[in-house]
């Protein structure tokens, strides 16, 4: 709980600071691949190891997987369809015979219609997401965290001893 | 000004704590794996045996994936200072390619060194069998129970308390309070006062008498002679049609009286033959408190091997019960809830043959044992959590001989089939094994035990979906007996058939539903008992039958001649009463009808003589 409370008020923190769009827009490409899987498999535990081990902001992931699992609800027939359709390639038959006989692989389970469909959907959104959201970002940050900090009320707040005692904070251990 | 630290892509932070859960894990395996896998083996191995099982040391090895267990030792527990059976060394390997799918799949394993009935360091502990929901006891361990029951007896208990005459002692004392059949006359008595009140009530509705004269005066003021007279008939006619109406009605009522009373004797008729049927039951129930020996062949084979031949049908359903248990069949599986995951499903493809395993999949085990005690061999094959899967029976095949401890020639043949129906069976023969000390009658006025013999054994089991069939065809040679009565007579009784009966057989079969077993006990020591036993007590035995349905007899005379007596008072009183003023009211009857016919009669001739007249007046 404290790990996710961390990771909120980071990913708050870096949404309205300067650096780490790179992390978060990776957190919400890692999001994508986490809420598109239909159930626990061998890819998502994956994503949660590649979160665990490299710096990728994991409130932004979770909270862009929430996003994206409910999103993917409303197209599991859509996912279902073009995995099936991948999944009846004649050119990918023999693949995928040497895979599903594989042992590790069959965990994935690539085998089942929407969990290919909505893996292929996810590595190909992959990095329009990444670049999307990236963009979005740095606009978010020039435009909306821009203007806010020129208004009145913020000016106020970077006036208070509370404000600074937190910045000098901020600036040694943050 | 301190510069901030710059951070790098990995995060280090989480690296120390994945090492640290990392190196419990190893440690644990290293220090801790090999206990844990041996205290498993002994917990589960205890609850499927019933009592303490006992392993000396595991070793496992992680890049083999192979376990090795020393020494398994199965407590007997029946006589917990010794061990069922001793597994030497027991020793499997594991494939990697079941673990990385997540399932213990087992190619090879060896069973050595086994050894029988070794004498325990300590006592092993029998656990309780755990308690059945006295709310859904089991159907099996019901019928079996009853079958207990059924077989339930002492043979030559029964016949020594006969011939010392204990056996009606107190049994006829105070039996009135028993007998259905008194309790039924009794019934029967207040039923047919009830029944004679109503008769009462129903009589005092009828016309009496006095009614009944009345028609006769009625019949007597009619004046009949003017029936001749044509105009004044009409009128003689509807007086004679009243009083016949009037008759009429009476006779119906009287009619109906008869008929109730005929209905109320012929249910005391009835009732009193329902008696018999009591008493008979009477009779039964008391001769088999008196326990009065009985000397039928089948009866005396089923008090005698009975109870153990249902124990091991006991036995024989628990293994069947183990295995459908551990080995569920298909249409089992089927009944487990589907829970539907909360996205949708999607369509499973199959690409070519699937290496799938069961959950647990022992292919071979190869039984080889050879040390002092004697030899064993035999093969395991197919044990596994998911038969469908595998698509294979689960085999065993055991071939055993212990010439130090007298058990020879044994073997076994397992095979259980859960792929569709459960077809399970069990073929086991023992060319001969010790028996010791076995009681076949035992009481404080008689003991016939076979103290020793040796035994030959064939035995059958087979479960095919709920039908039950088992065979035991034992043959115990060389018996030697151990005789022991109160009395003379039956001490020489028990040694004539000692003497007769040194070669026993026994060939017991039970088949059925499990719900209704069918059993069929024949022993030739049967037949001897009956033949040494039936001269010296079959004239007792009908003598104390005698006494018992005497006895009953005597104890319902009283109430039998009081019904009787009802009996006929309903068939002399109400019955010759009706009977009487039915007989006058017909009387009256025949008289109306005799004077109509009379009068009709006589206008027809009258009518006749007239025609002649007139046709001879105009010349016809």
């Amino acid at each position: 709980m404290t790990v996710m409370l961390k990771q909120a008020f980071a990913l708050l923190k870096l949404l309205n600071s300067d650096t780490g769009e790179n992390q978060l827009a990776a957190g919400i490409a890692c999001g994508l691949i986490l809420g598109f899987a239909p159930a626990l498999s061998l890819q998502t535990i994956l994503v949660f190891i590649l979160l665990f081990f490299f710096r990728i902001q994991m409130g932004a992931a979770f909270a862009s997987a929430f996003m994206f699992a409910i999103v993917a609800y409303v197209f599991d027939p859509i996912f279902h369809s073009i995995g099936a359709s991948v999944l009846e390639m004649d050119s990918l038959k023999g693949l995928f015979t040497i895979l599903y006989n594989l042992p590790i692989i069959p965990f994935t389970k690539f085998y089942n219609s929407v969990v290919m469909g909505a893996g292929v959907v996810s590595v190909l959104l992959f990095p329009v997401v990444f670049i999307l959201s990236k963009t979005l970002i740095v606009k978010y940050r020039n435009t909306v965290v821009k203007r806010f900090q020129q208004t009145k009320f913020w000016k106020a707040v970077k006036a208070t001893g509370f404000y600074k005692w937190y910045a000098k904070y901020e600036e040694l251990y943050g | 000004m301190i510069e901030k630290k710059k951070v790098g892509m990995i995060r280090k932070g989480a690296v120390v704590p994945f090492l640290i859960v990392t190196v419990l894990i190893v440690l644990f395996n290293l220090l801790f794996l090999d206990s844990t896998i041996k205290k498993s083996i002994e917990y589960f191995g205890g609850k499927v045996n019933g009592a303490e099982v006992n392993v000396d040391s595991v070793k496992t090895s992680f890049s083999s994936l192979s376990v090795e267990v020393k020494k398994i030792a199965f407590t007997n527990a029946s006589d917990p200072a010794f061990n069922l059976f001793e597994v030497g060394s027991l020793k499997f390997q594991m494939m990697w390619d079941g673990v990385l799918r997540g399932k213990v799949v087992i190619d090879e394993s060896s069973i050595k060194d086994i050894t029988i009935a070794g004498k325990r360091k300590a006592l092993g502990k029998v656990y309780p069998k755990p308690l059945e929901d006295p709310k859904n006891p089991s159907k099996a361990k019901e019928t079996l129970q009853n079958a207990k029951e059924e077989f339930k007896g002492n043979v030559f208990g029964d016949i020594s308390a006969l011939l010392a005459g204990d056996s009606s002692k107190d049994v006829l004392n105070n039996i009135e309070n028993e007998l259905e059949s008194k309790k039924f006359y009794e019934a029967l008595e207040k039923q047919i006062d009830q029944k004679e009140e109503e008769l009462k009530t129903m009589m005092s509705n009828l016309p009496k008498s006095a009614e009944i004269d009345s028609y006769d005066d009625r019949f007597k003021a009619i004046n009949w002679d003017d029936l001749k007279n044509i105009s004044k008939a009409p009128k003689v006619l509807k007086e004679a049609d009243s009083l016949r109406k009037d008759v009429s009605n009476t006779i119906k009522q009287y009619n109906d009286a008869v008929k109730r009373v005929e209905s109320e004797i012929k249910f005391v008729k009835d009732s009193t033959k329902q008696v018999e049927g009591l008493i008979k039951q009477d009779v039964d129930r008391l001769e088999s408190k008196m326990s009065l020996p009985n000397l039928d062949s089948k009866a005396i084979a089923g008090v005698l091997f009975g109870p153990d031949f249902v124990n091991s049908m006991a036995k024989y359903d628990e293994y069947f019960a183990m295995a459908k248990k551990y080995m569920p069949p298909k249409k089992d599986k089927k009944e487990v809830v589907e829970v539907k995951p909360p996205r949708g499903e999607g369509v499973n493809y199959q690409f070519g043959t699937p290496k799938s395993y069961p959950l647990f999949w022992l292919k071979h085990s190869e039984i080889s044992s050879q040390n002092s005690q004697g030899t064993v061999s035999g093969k395991i094959e197919n044990v596994t959590t998911d038969q469908s899967v595998v698509n294979k029976p689960t085999t065993a095949q055991i071939d055993a001989d212990f010439p130090s401890q007298n058990l020879r020639q044994l073997k076994a043949k397992v095979s259980i089939d859960h792929r569709g129906v459960v077809k399970d069976s069990v073929q086991l023969s023992i060319g001969a094994f010790p028996v010791k000390e076995k009681a076949l009658s035992q009481s404080d006025a008689v003991s016939f035990i076979m103290s020793s013999a040796t035994s030959s054994s064939v035995v059958s089991a087979d479960l095919i979906d709920k039908s039950l069939t088992m065979k035991l065809d034992n043959t115990f040679s060389d018996v030697k007996y151990k005789t022991e009565a109160k009395t003379k007579v039956v001490k020489e009784i028990l040694d004539s058939v000692a003497s007769d009966a040194s070669t026993v057989t026994l060939n017991a079969k039970a088949s059925g539903s499990i719900e209704k077993l069918n059993f069929d006990i024949k022993t030739n020591l049967a037949d001897i008992i009956k033949t040494a036993v039936g001269r010296v007590i079959s004239e007792k035995i009908n003598a104390a039958k005698k006494k018992i349905k005497d006895t009953i007899e005597n104890k319902l005379a009283g109430n039998k001649k009081k019904v009787d007596e009802k009996l006929d008072q309903l068939k002399s009183k109400y019955q010759g009463e009706i009977d009487k003023q039915k007989s006058k009211i017909d009387g009256i009857t025949s008289k109306i009808d005799g004077k109509k016919d009379s009068a009709k009669n006589s206008v027809q001739d009258k009518g006749k003589d007239l025609l002649k007249g007139l046709k001879k007046k105009f010349k016809f």
